[in-house]
């Protein structure tokens, strides 16, 4: 949106008053042409400073490395999941199912790993087993006439009954040590499994930004009918991004896995309110179309923050549940003010 | 004889759930001799019972051409002020009512946050199910709490043979359609849920309806959580969890379209039926209770095909009325 053409000014300017004089940012700041796109994606940094600098006071122990480290590999599995959350909200849809594919993914996954001993192998499982129910998810969800969200629910319960059912109710475990060890530690201090989200996020970007099937998702996340006009396959790429969801639920499954030493159907469940808030706390639209995996990364920091910040404080379980989802209820809100507001100027 | 039988076939037409229900019903009772006897289809009203109220709920906020998420959350919520009210031993009367207002306020806040901000239903009510829940979770303790005998009284007591709870089903069943055949704002309602933008152009209150729909299905699953609690006579901290899959596929399989605007109360309370026989089959066949995720997602998933399937054949039987 080019704001710059849009204001007062630029319609009525010749016979226009003197601007009154205001701190207004650098011009290359102001229009949207020059600006980088990365700065927009970072346009809920600030928020995040202020919640970091709040806590801070409140607490003891914020910003010492030991506790960032803490924050982020606790963050890890969300962020993984939102990766593919992110590129299903970017077509305008939504994928209730998460938190189920992190299980059945994750289930997957441990059952393979105990039953050959290789650690590859079972990774291998899980990600095929969940990009298969996501592509199964997705090809439903797009090629017939329904709404995208009752078949997302519906696989909700269909998978995590199915995986319930096939692994008896039971946590698949144990898992070899050195797999544990890929949530506790890695290069630098930091474990593995933070490291794998970052690689992954800076390759999701690059895809989004760069590739014709990233521009593809954003193209039918804008406006379905010019995507279709303008020759894109709009069902393939609905298919297509949540198969890619169903990969991504899959490899954070097997990371909480790790985390968790061994897998059950129901660990994905309480998921996935922060995966979909997190996308939606970066500033993703939740009507498609606008948004990035800076964003997203930005929104799960936040949100990372928010339950470490709520830890330390001693806040039990159930007031931490009231609080994250006001805070994502307000993120949400935010953004449907703002595009209201864009539509009344 | 004629008329009776054009009668048949009107019903028929218009609620083509019914010989499913009756089918489903036989076929079980050849199954299994203990199912066909009165005591187990007394048994399967009254679990159906909730399950109708806040079906009925719901069916008024998707008619609306939204969603809500919160229902279970909603049972719970008022299932623990039941407990907090209880342990004070307030009289049945006052506790009863401070269910209902807080399904009232539970539902006006999602109604509120529907209708005066941009953000979708299915994101606000995400949010409130994650609010409710853990609200009651606060007042809880996460404990299970038994309650008193005259708070108990709705799920045992019973007039003229008939169940308190199943009495108290159909009595909302025939509001719902009463409001909904026979009042303004069931109009109103099935205007704003098949084209919201006409309905602002012709002045009617839109989002005084949409908040009027979220606040009905909030005091009715309060309702619902009272019948449910009575029958088990404690709160659980698993009340009302995974119960927004359940309802909303009553509410589909009976017929009502989830993009708003068409729908049948009737239809819902045979999709609560219908869901509720199926339950207790299950149970008769020994499945085991996650048998019963995989069954009412699998009928969500059929039930929404279809819906959509029927649009699809009409839109295409139209088009070519419309080019000539």
């Amino acid at each position: 949106m080019p704001e710059s053409v849009r204001g007062e000014g630029a319609v009525k300017a010749p016979s226009a008053a003197p601007p009154t004089r205001s701190i207004k940012p650098a011009s290359w700041l102001r229009d949207t042409a020059r600006r980088p796109g990365w700065l927009g994606d970072l346009s809920m940094l600030p928020a995040l400073v202020v919640l970091i600098a709040v806590l801070s006071v409140l607490t003891e122990g914020v910003l010492t490395p030991s506790n960032i480290i803490n924050v982020c590999s606790q963050s890890a599995v969300v962020a993984i999941a939102a990766i593919g959350a992110t590129f299903v909200i970017l077509t305008g849809g939504i994928d209730l199912s998460t938190g189920s594919v992190i299980g059945a993914g994750g289930v997957t996954a441990a059952w393979v790993i105990t039953s050959t001993g290789s650690v590859l192998a079972g990774a291998a499982a899980g990600i095929l087993a969940g990009t298969a129910i996501g592509l199964v998810v997705g090809t439903v969800a797009a090629k017939l006439p329904v709404v995208p969200f009752a078949v997302t629910l519906a696989a909700l319960y269909v998978v995590s009954g199915a995986t319930t059912l096939l692994s008896h109710g039971k946590t698949i475990a144990p898992v070899p040590a050195g797999f544990i060890e890929f949530s506790i530690d890695g290069p630098g201090g930091v474990p593995y499994s933070v490291w794998l989200a970052v690689v992954l996020y800076a390759v999701a970007q690059t895809v989004l930004t760069r590739t014709a099937w990233g521009r593809r998702v954003l193209h039918v996340g804008a406006n379905v009918e010019v995507a279709r006009i303008s020759g894109v396959h709009v069902a393939r790429t609905k298919a297509s991004v949540y198969a890619v969801a169903g990969l991504f639920s899959a490899i954070a499954g097997i990371v909480l896995t790790s985390g968790l030493a061994g897998a059950s159907a129901s660990m994905g469940g309480p998921l996935l309110l922060n995966i979909v808030g997190a996308v939606v706390l970066g500033g993703t639209s939740l009507f498609g179309g606008r948004g990035s995996l800076l964003r997203t990364a930005v929104g799960v920091l936040f949100l990372g923050f928010v339950s470490n910040g709520m830890s330390l404080l001693g806040l039990a379980s159930f007031d931490q549940q009231i609080i994250t989802g006001a805070v994502i209820f307000i993120a949400a809100s935010v953004d449907g003010i703002g595009r209201w507001s864009r539509r009344r100027s | 004889m004629r008329s009776a039988s054009q009668w048949c076939a009107r019903a028929l037409r218009r609620q083509p759930l019914l010989p499913v229900w009756l089918v489903l019903v036989l076929a079980l009772s050849g199954l299994y001799g203990e199912f066909g006897t009165v005591a187990n289809f007394r048994n399967i009203a009254i679990q159906a019972s909730p399950l109708i109220i806040a079906a009925v709920g719901a069916t008024f906020v998707i008619m609306t051409a939204g969603i809500d998420l919160s229902v279970g959350s909603m049972l719970f919520l008022a299932a623990a002020i039941e407990s907090s009210w209880a342990l004070a031993s307030a009289p049945a009367g006052v506790v009863f009512a401070a269910i209902a207002a807080t399904g009232l306020l539970m539902g006006l806040v999602n109604g509120v946050a529907v209708a005066l901000t941009r953000v979708p239903a299915l994101i606000v009510t995400l949010a409130s199910m994650q609010v409710f829940r853990g609200a009651g979770g606060h007042i809880t303790g996460q404990q299970n709490i038994d309650l008193p005998a005259h708070l108990r009284g709705i799920g045992t007591s019973s007039l003229l043979g008939v169940p308190a709870p199943v009495l108290l089903a159909a009595a909302t069943a025939l509001g719902g359609v009463l409001v909904f055949g026979r009042t303004v704002f069931g109009r109103y309602l099935q205007a704003v849920g098949s084209n919201r933008a006409a309905a602002l152009n012709a002045g009617l209150p839109v989002r005084a309806v949409t908040i009027g729909a979220y606040a009905l299905a909030g005091v009715l699953a309060a309702l619902a959580s009272l019948t449910q609690t009575a029958r088990l006579g404690a709160v659980q901290p698993s009340i009302g969890d995974g119960y927004e899959l359940t309802v909303i596929t009553a509410v589909v399989l009976g017929g009502t379209s989830l993009f708003g605007g068409r729908g049948s109360i009737t239809g819902t309370v045979l999709g609560a039926l219908v869901l509720t026989t199926a339950q207790t089959g299950l149970v008769f066949s020994g499945a085991s209770p996650y048998v019963f995720d995989i069954v009412r997602g699998g009928i969500l998933l059929v039930a929404v095909i279809a819906a959509g399937t029927r649009w699809r054949t009409l839109a295409q039987a139209l088009r070519p009325a419309a080019v000539s």
